[in-house]
């Protein structure tokens, strides 16, 4: 073992560290015939028993107890803390629930303010009699509301002639937005389109006007646009009927 | 039924996460020793290593959760922690504690010179540990930090080195270097001075 050699295991040496048999006997050997290596780990030895002395003697030192007591009622507050969070949490929570019952109750009662006004005709028309509708050759309808008597709720506007038959009609027809005699006053509907053989101004007999429900796509047969992604759902239309029981014209309502 | 003491560092840590007090109390008691040394040690000031040592064992009660045992010791972790701490309060107070350098390289001079067999060895060993001492504290953080690890809390290269994060290979570099220097510190003054006859130089024999 040289010098250099030396060098890097004198701390280990000295410092008494667990280090291999043969180079620790090549060490002590190495540093009994050089003077500077031997000064060298007398010096290392001296540090070592230096920092030893130094340990021993801070080894009993320990932070005071105002620490301890410090940190555990910190720990005190801390727990406390938690508990009172937790616990106005749960009251949060509460809140929340009781918060979610009373929009609901005022979502329920809002509803019932909206279709209360709207329901109302429909009372006085079943006080008037209720008709049952007839059939027409159009579509399929669905029965959504009872009828008006004779003559009454009839459209304020006969419904427009158009040239040839209505049913071939192709032009767009004019939307307009119209409030309904039957009350609902968000409604919007077409004009009414003649049907069957276009009789639709003699009604002097009187007439039934029926809410029906079509698919959409029966829209297209009176010329109106529709979207072919939405042809399935279905749309409200008032039928005319006439005394004598056959459909005269039929309007889009939305 | 075991007892608080009787319970490893890791069983402790979860209890007192889980809100006992009595564990933290024990793991405390078993650990503050350490953290107060360690950040005594590496400062030199006792209200200082009072302060690090509750800020350590704050940082467990808030962030324990982060300790991972794979990781190391729970021992190792307490000494990591307040290393950073140690080293932030040193950074921020280094315009506020002045350090007599004259006095402690007055001090530390003969230091070396008192471990022989004279007769005065017992009278100056308090000198030696003051002299050792401030030897230490005079070292760069870096130097000083594996000189308290390793001599003075005992601690191996391997724990050293999971309290530090680096390699084992650093540690041992920076000890020797560290170590060099206290012997440069404390080497009597005769010698500093040219008067003694051998000048430190490697031979390659």
């Amino acid at each position: 073992m040289n010098c250099e050699e030396f060098q890097t295991v004198v701390s280990d040496l000295a410092r008494e560290q667990i280090m291999e048999v043969r180079a620790r006997t090549h060490a002590l050997v190495h540093s009994a015939g050089c003077d500077d290596c031997a000064r060298s780990l007398a010096d290392e030895r001296s540090l070592s028993v230096g920092l030893r002395s130094l340990a021993e003697r801070m080894k009993s030192l320990e932070a005071g107890p105002r620490v301890e007591a410090q940190l555990l009622a910190s720990f005190r507050d801390r727990n406390a803390f938690k508990s009172a969070l937790v616990r106005s949490h749960r009251w949060l929570y509460w809140v929340g629930a009781a918060a979610a019952v009373v929009l609901v109750v005022f979502g329920v009662v809002a509803m019932r303010g909206r279709v209360a006004p709207a329901a109302q005709p429909s009372d006085e028309n079943a006080k008037a009699g209720v008709t049952k509708p007839r059939a027409t050759t159009g579509p399929s309808p669905s029965i959504l509301a009872t009828t008006s008597a004779p003559g009454e709720s009839l459209p304020n506007r006969p419904p427009s002639r158009t040239t040839g038959s209505g049913a071939n009609r192709r032009h767009s027809p004019s939307v307009r937005s119209t409030f309904t005699a039957t009350g609902a006053d968000s409604e919007i509907a077409t004009d009414f389109f003649p049907v069957g053989d276009g009789n639709t101004l003699n009604l002097e007999d009187g007439g039934q006007l029926v809410r029906v429900e079509l698919p959409r796509s029966a829209l297209v047969r009176f010329g109106l646009p529709v979207n072919i992604e939405r042809g399935n759902e279905r749309v409200k239309a008032d039928v005319l009927f006439g005394a004598d029981g056959l459909a005269r014209a039929i309007r889009f309502v939305q | 039924m075991t007892t608080p003491d009787s319970q490893t560092d890791a069983k402790l840590l979860s209890s007192m996460l889980v809100g006992d007090e009595q564990a933290l109390a024990a793991l405390y008691r078993r650990r503050q020793g350490n953290v107060y040394r360690f950040a005594l040690q590496m400062s030199g000031s006792p209200a200082l290593a009072e302060d690090v040592t509750q800020e350590v064992f704050m940082v467990l009660l808030r962030d324990g959760h982060n300790f991972d045992p794979a990781r190391g010791s729970l021992n190792s972790f307490l000494l990591g922690v307040a290393r950073n701490h140690v080293l932030r309060r040193l950074e921020r107070d280094r315009f506020y504690v002045p350090i007599d350098e004259d006095s402690e390289n007055d001090s530390a001079a003969n230091a070396l010179s008192a471990t022989g067999d004279g007769p005065l060895d017992e009278l100056s060993r308090s000198e030696l540990i003051e002299s050792v001492r401030k030897a230490v504290l005079s070292l760069p953080a870096r130097y000083r930090e594996v000189v308290v690890l390793c001599d003075l809390q005992e601690l191996s290269y391997a724990e050293a080195a999971e309290v530090l994060g680096c390699a084992v290979g650093t540690v041992r570099s920076r000890l020797h270097r560290a170590r060099a220097l206290l012997i440069e510190k404390l080497r009597p003054a005769q010698q500093e001075d040219g008067i003694a006859d051998v000048k430190s130089a490697r031979c390659f024999a």
